[in-house]
């Protein structure tokens, strides 16, 4: 597939993911929930995936499927700019105690993930 | 519904913003090269996303979809938490500890001041 191809790939991929992603934030505050709630939900669940995809290879074995599902999807669903916005709210908030929870579950919780997902994706891996 | 539009279509070049600013750094096949791209899109996204913050807080009269489609579309998709978490995977299984450190912290706490001093000058009253 050419650079453009994969270029659309990473765009509708990206869609989804930012669909996905607004729709859980939407859904979250419905149910009367912090914001954090939702984000952290969608970076862990991501940071898994992108284990997975890791442990598959799928980067090398399928640039395709990996520029769709894991640069697009995976990156649209996962945020770094709404993480680091809620980081410093809830820290001028005072609202401390929420904060480390939220730092340790993002940090330890995602990077934790990732290394499952890796080796979940490498059992998987044939 | 029309909000929705307007998220899908700011997340779709927000990932296209992402993936292309990735060819404008040196691209190493090294998995132990350290991941210039996706750091600098991760620090300019919080700061931008702070100023937006900022600046929507004393306007409560702004109309909803220019959070939702430019912080929650465009930002969003452009920043990303799942290459970060696969990429300090990387470092470490490279052995390149200091990298995966400084990477770390430089995305956490220099995202995060950024992500501070946007609210703040986006408020127009300094940080």
């Amino acid at each position: 597939m050419n650079g453009l191809g994969l270029a659309a790939l990473v765009g509708i991929g990206g869609s989804i993911g930012a669909l996905l992603r607004y729709g859980i934030g939407r859904l979250t505050v419905l149910k009367g929930k912090p914001g954090y709630y939702g984000t952290l939900f969608v970076n862990v669940l991501g940071a898994f995936v992108i284990g997975l995809f890791i442990g598959l290879n799928l980067e090398r074995e399928h640039a395709a499927t990996y520029a769709f599902a894991g640069i697009g999807v995976l990156g649209g669903l996962t945020t770094y700019s709404t993480l680091n916005v809620q980081k410093a709210t809830l820290y001028r908030n005072g609202s401390k105690k929420t904060l480390v929870y939220y730092l340790a579950l993002t940090y330890v919780g995602g990077i934790a993930l990732t290394v499952l997902g890796v080796g979940l994706g490498d059992l998987l891996h044939t | 519904m029309k909000i929705a539009i307007g998220v899908a279509v700011a997340g779709f070049l927000g990932a296209i913003a992402r993936y292309e600013i990735g060819f404008l750094f040196p691209r190493y096949t090294d998995p132990a090269a350290f991941p210039w791209a996706t750091l600098m899109i991760n620090l300019v996204g919080s700061l931008l996303l702070g100023l937006l913050t900022g600046w929507l807080l004393n306007r409560s009269s702004a109309p909803v979809w220019i959070s939702d489609v430019i912080g929650t579309g465009f930002l969003g998709s452009f920043t990303t938490f799942s290459a970060f978490s696969g990429q300090l995977w990387h470092l470490f299984q490279s052995e390149a500890y200091g990298s995966a450190i400084v990477y770390l912290l430089v995305s956490g706490a220099g995202g995060w001041l950024l992500a501070s001093k946007g609210i703040g000058w986006g408020r127009g009253r300094g940080a």
